[in-house]
């Protein structure tokens, strides 16, 4: 069985300068993945790259959890069309 | 090095308030963020001069050196001088600011402001940047399972390529991209693959084809050709009277399926017919023959 590694919510708030409850707050808008185990919270590893991208754009552009699920929407939506135009260009390659 | 304007940068006039110096910052830094823009290394370069630029002129004692020494701070030996007594910022700032890794700030802003211009964020452990590296490989190095040397950062770093690695495909080196700061893991390497086209061969996901010559006789009465594949010679059967276009399939010749050992895509081999040329007399005559028995 393969086994994740949890960091502390806590810790890892401190370690971003940021509230607890702007994490909570992302979780409850979908944006990030918080495990409860034993009344303490984490995130998990895995996750913790797209946790840290939210609370880039949270401290630069001073983005709400509201503005957060826009752009994570719309970043959504530009990976596809950027896998999108990946199959599109290799189709049109086998006819150049 | 070059010096920078500070000023033009941020489009601001050198008399700008604090707030003008903000409001300019955010409204670039909306649009140039590195997370806004994943895959536009010009807006991650524009975005950190922003960033440089921020830094310097949002902080009254760094915009005052600045301005004051500006254009001709490398002639400036009192500026030299001052820059060695200069205090270190410890202003926060963190995680994008790995997203540049050693180059975060120009040599520019070194010059001006020493290492310890450098934001730096108490002991917080930070992730290092992800670097992104393309490598181009040929049809035929994407057939096999094969190592590659690549130089990162001065370090050999020897990779496996699976086989069946497709065109625009990224694959993920956990751990060597740029180092954490304050002994954070290490950032990951994300490779780009970009596949040349091949002269003989066309790709269309896993299926490969390939357009096979024949000659008149044996497309007229039958027989066999041997052709090259990827991966080795292939004898084929051609029925009689096989037509200048015929396509046939061939299970399991094709591109190696990524990742799934064994599995293959088809093959397609289309046969053009050549007509002979330089015929003897001899042959006109069979060929009259042979028209006017058709009629």
């Amino acid at each position: 069985m393969q086994t994740e590694q949890l960091i502390l919510l806590e810790t890892f708030c401190t370690y971003h300068h940021v509230e607890v409850s702007f994490l909570t707050s992302l979780h409850e808008y979908g944006l990030v993945e918080i495990v409860s185990k034993e009344d303490l919270s984490y995130i998990p590893e895995s996750k913790v790259k797209e946790a840290e991208q939210l609370v880039r754009l949270h401290n630069d552009l001073e983005l709400s959890p509201e503005g957060l699920e826009i752009v994570c929407y719309l970043l959504d939506q530009l990976k596809n069309k950027d896998e999108e135009l990946n199959n599109l260009q290799n189709k049109l390659r086998f006819y150049e | 090095m070059d010096f920078i304007d500070y000023y033009q940068i941020l489009g601001i006039d050198k008399k700008a308030s604090e707030e003008e110096i903000k409001k300019a910052y955010r409204k670039l830094a909306r649009k140039l963020h590195p997370d806004i823009n994943p895959n536009d290394k010009e807006a991650h370069k524009k975005f950190q001069q922003v960033n440089e630029a921020n830094e310097v002129l949002s902080d009254p004692e760094k915009r005052k050196k600045y301005d004051q020494y500006g254009k001709d701070w490398q002639h400036a030996d009192q500026f030299e001088r001052a820059a060695g007594q200069r205090q270190q910022s410890s202003q926060g700032g963190q995680a994008y600011s790995n997203d540049f890794g050693d180059d975060e700030f120009s040599g520019f802003f070194e010059s001006m402001f020493g290492g310890g211009g450098r934001r730096k964020s108490s002991q917080a452990k930070f992730r290092g940047q992800d670097y992104n590296s393309e490598l181009r490989l040929s049809l035929r190095d994407a057939y096999t399972t094969h190592q590659r040397t690549l130089t990162i950062n001065g370090k050999n770093v020897r990779i496996t390529i699976p086989a069946g690695i497709e065109h625009g495909q990224t694959i993920k080196l956990k751990g060597y991209g740029a180092p954490g700061v304050n002994q954070g893991p290490h950032g990951d390497l994300y490779i780009t693959f970009v596949l040349e086209n091949d002269l003989r061969y066309k790709r269309l996901g896993n299926d490969l084809y390939v357009t096979e010559e024949i000659d008149l006789y044996t497309a007229v009465l039958g027989g066999e050709v041997t052709f090259e594949t990827m991966s080795g010679k292939l004898k084929l059967k051609v029925n009689p009277e096989t037509q200048n276009g015929t396509k046939i399939r061939l299970k399991g010749k094709g591109f190696p399926v990524y990742k799934k050992e064994g599995a293959f895509g088809d093959l397609y081999v289309t046969y053009q017919v050549k007509i002979p040329t330089n015929l003897t007399e001899k042959q006109q005559e069979l060929f009259k023959e042979i028209s006017q028995l058709q009629r």
